[in-house]
């Protein structure tokens, strides 16, 4: 079932009264806490970002969720381009000594390869898939949502009682 | 664009978050030190009122009392109101840093309002590490000596119980040898029986003499018959090579087995040595007096000082080796690259604590510990301590040392001398041979460790003046007691010197007092006929246990080899019979072949070719 909502959600949120923006904002801050190692100081100040801006929260759940098992996946991926980045680039090294030794930033452990390779991975995607999502959402609102919406999967969900529970609280919440 | 709940959601948890921190963090802190603390102390570690404040990152609490892990009882020490500062910068990186600590009311060996033992604790150091070893070395080499009660003399030396339960190795052993023996000489007396050969020395018998001589005329039975000759010789030397090389075999054989029998002396040895040992009887030789009075103090006194290297050691290797190499980090690890920090500081790092206190004799102390540190690599500079009595009348009191881990090897010094202090009524040694206590007199110590890698140099010094024993308990019926009485009467002073020198692999502890020649003149005289009686006792029981065994496995060497050499005697004596017959069978035909060459010409010879 939860599986049914959260795709559920996800139609709903595509179709929400937030812009296509602020969902793919929220979907590339969600997609940056899935990609990196979790309790991170960044993933800290992401959080933030996205409590304090108005972003869609859903889709960054949705994104983190997605996300993370692509970081399980990738994680080697990552450990070998922190490690070329820390290591092998030699000109940075002196951006990197100064780093380290502001306090601040050495509890964000950024010599660490996965802590970096990540984040740099994500960082570098994220405009290709900021505007990938935006338009996505666009697309869908304009032309995929009436063929959607005859699915009958989509319709099956739609008359379940998860999703008219779901419905229903959704509008308090509003 | 903002939030608006979402910002006052965050505020509203900040506020919650730095609520929590003013109420809860005196606790969480006060728990946490403790909790820490007793890990690494052993036994219970308290703090009462602890106070920590955000601003200035100043911590004070009232007391605290670390209790000794050796008797829970006590406190190792306590201090009254203590008072320091954290560096704010280096607790972003996850570095204590502590600031000025001064610490006063210090109080050793305090008595506990509560018992101060707790359930779990982590043995600092382990089995292979070189000081647990060495503090080992002490206490088995203090345990083994054998120690005796002075009342046990009063009756005879019960040897007969421990007989009983004396584990005799040697009849076992002899009767495996007297198994394998027996089957390796009845392999022999198969080998070397005269009839397994009888029938082969007959039938050269039988052709030697179905030689007629007399039958030879011509040149060819002369010829023939050369040639039955000359392979009956060659028979009989082939039978000759064979016998020899087996008598030979035989021989070398027996040599050994001769030699393995008399490896049945010092199995019994062995047994006696073993005997000896769980008897624990006493030896009376100056050497081992020292060790026998005062060796478990002396290593009570090890295990206090080399404990703190020990525990020193334990967390310098801990907190030193935190630069993981990882090649494959497991999933989401990743590798931590370093790199230079200019600024570098250790995980921890105690700057200066200055102590103020009073031992539990009420002798003022005061003092300066300096750079307790995680790392001393990264401030390059060792732990140092310096510790000295204040105004305590002729008492003085003074301890120094040094814990250097700059280098690869680490190295420790620790000096201690105390002097001036009263003995009345001091607490002199557990062993039974000595009075339990000093009635009065004056005392000094002196202590020196020097640890270097895994060699330690250290001696230890005890001295006492006009001292006076206490009597021996339960003296009226005792020799023994009476005697040992009667010497330390006359003794008024006391010195006592230990020493603790070498390598891992070659420690030498020694304990020695001016007590060791007037001990062991004094019990020799009494005990020394008791000793060798008891001795006496155990080598006749060994011998009643293993004389008729060994007595056994002679006679099966000697009965078994008489046996073989007689048979073997036989086979060449018969050999030798036969020989000479076809010596003389020999003769007769050169004498015949001398005839016909007279007869025939020298041309007969040819035949021969």
């Amino acid at each position: 079932m939860f599986g049914l909502d959260l795709l559920a959600k996800l139609f709903k949120v595509l179709r929400s009264g937030d812009t296509p923006g602020q969902i793919a904002a929220g979907f590339i801050l969600g997609m940056v806490i899935g990609l990196t190692p979790v309790f991170s100081l960044h993933n800290l100040i992401i959080v933030f970002l996205i409590i304090i801006f108005n972003v869609n929260i859903s889709m960054a759940i949705f994104a983190f969720l997605l996300f993370s098992g692509f970081a399980w996946i990738l994680d080697p991926v990552f450990h070998s381009f922190g490690y070329f980045l820390l290591v092998d680039i030699t000109s940075l090294r002196d951006l990197y000594t100064t780093l380290y030794n502001i306090p601040i930033i050495a509890l964000s452990k950024f010599n660490n390869t996965v802590v970096l390779g990540s984040l740099i991975s994500s960082i570098l995607i994220m405009p290709v898939i900021y505007f990938l999502t935006k338009n996505f959402v666009v697309v869908y609102r304009t032309r995929l949502e009436p063929k959607v919406n005859k699915l009958k999967v989509v319709q099956s969900l739609k008359a379940s009682k998860v999703y008219g529970f779901y419905e229903k609280v959704r509008d308090w919440r509003d | 664009m903002f939030r608006k709940k979402g910002i006052i959601g965050i505020l509203v948890f900040t506020g919650i978050l730095l609520l929590g921190m003013y109420f809860f963090t005196d606790d969480w802190l006060e728990s946490t030190i403790e909790d820490t603390a007793q890990s690494l102390n052993g036994a219970k570690v308290e703090i009462d009122n602890l106070d920590f404040s955000i601003i200035g990152l100043h911590i004070k609490w009232d007391r605290l009392q670390v209790a000794n892990p050796r008797d829970t009882r006590f406190n190792r020490w306590e201090t009254g109101k203590t008072e320091f500062n954290l560096e704010f910068y280096p607790l972003l990186s996850g570095k204590i840093i502590l600031e000025n600590l001064e610490v006063s009311d210090i109080k050793t060996n305090s008595k506990r309002d509560s018992d101060g033992k707790i359930e779990k604790f982590e043995e600092p150091a382990s089995e292979e590490e070189f000081v647990s070893q060495t503090i080992s070395f002490a206490e088995n080499k203090a345990n083994d000596t054998p120690g005796f009660n002075p009342n046990s003399f009063k009756n005879k030396l019960n040897v007969d119980s421990l007989l009983a339960l004396l584990e005799i190795k040697t009849p076992g052993k002899i009767d495996s040898l007297y198994k394998v023996y027996d089957s390796r000489l009845g392999d022999w007396q198969k080998k070397l029986d005269y009839k397994t050969y009888e029938a082969d020395l007959k039938r050269v018998e039988t052709n030697i003499k179905s030689i007629n001589i007399n039958n030879i005329k011509d040149p060819v039975t002369l010829k023939s018959t050369y040639e039955k000759l000359t392979d009956t010789k060659a028979t009989l030397e082939k039978f000759d090579t064979l016998v020899s090389s087996t008598i030979s075999d035989f021989n070398t054989d027996i040599s050994s087995i001769t030699d393995n029998v008399s490896s049945v002396d010092d199995w019994i040895k062995e047994d006696y040595n073993r005997a000896l040992s769980k008897a624990k009887l006493p030896d009376l030789s100056v050497e081992n007096i020292g060790m026998l009075l005062f060796g478990a103090s002396v290593v009570d006194q090890y295990k206090t000082y080399l404990g703190y290297v020990q525990q020193a050691r334990y967390y310098k290797d801990k907190f030193s080796s935190d630069e993981p190499e990882k090649e494959s980090p497991p999933r989401f690890e990743g590798q931590d690259i370093p790199f230079p920090d200019y600024n570098a500081r250790p995980e921890f790092w105690l700057k200066q604590i200055k102590l103020s206190g009073e031992t539990e004799n009420s002798l003022k102390l005061s003092g300066l510990v300096t750079d307790i540190v995680s790392n001393q690599k990264i401030i390059n500079k060792t732990t140092n301590f310096n510790i000295e009595s204040l105004s305590g009348g002729n008492r003085n009191l003074k301890l120094s040392g040094v814990f250097n881990y700059l280098s690869d090897i680490p190295q420790e010094q620790i000096n201690l001398t105390f002097t001036g202090f009263t003995l009345n009524n001091f607490k002199l040694s557990d062993a039974k041979l000595l009075p339990e206590k000093i009635e009065s007199g004056n005392g000094a110590f002196a202590a020196a460790f020097s640890l270097s890698g895994e060699r330690i140099n250290s001696n230890m010094s005890f001295s006492a003046s006009a001292v006076k024993f206490s009597k021996l308990k339960n003296t009226e019926n005792d020799e023994v007691s009476r005697i040992i009485d009667r010497v330390l009467s006359k003794v008024n002073t006391l010195t006592i010197l230990a020493s603790l020198n070498g390598e891992k692999s070659d420690l030498k502890f020694s304990v020695k007092s001016n007590l060791d020649n007037v001990f062991a003149d004094a019990l020799k005289e009494t005990l020394n006929e008791e000793l060798a009686a008891a001795k006496q006792k155990i080598e006749k029981y060994l011998e009643s246990k293993i004389e008729p065994e060994k007595a056994k496995i002679e006679k099966l060497v000697n009965e078994q080899t008489a046996k073989v050499k007689a048979e073997a005697d036989k086979i060449k004596n018969e050999y030798e019979k036969v020989m000479k017959q076809y010596e003389a069978k020999k003769q007769e035909f050169e004498k015949k072949k001398k005839q016909i060459e007279n007869d025939l010409g020298g041309g007969v010879l040819n035949l021969f070719k």
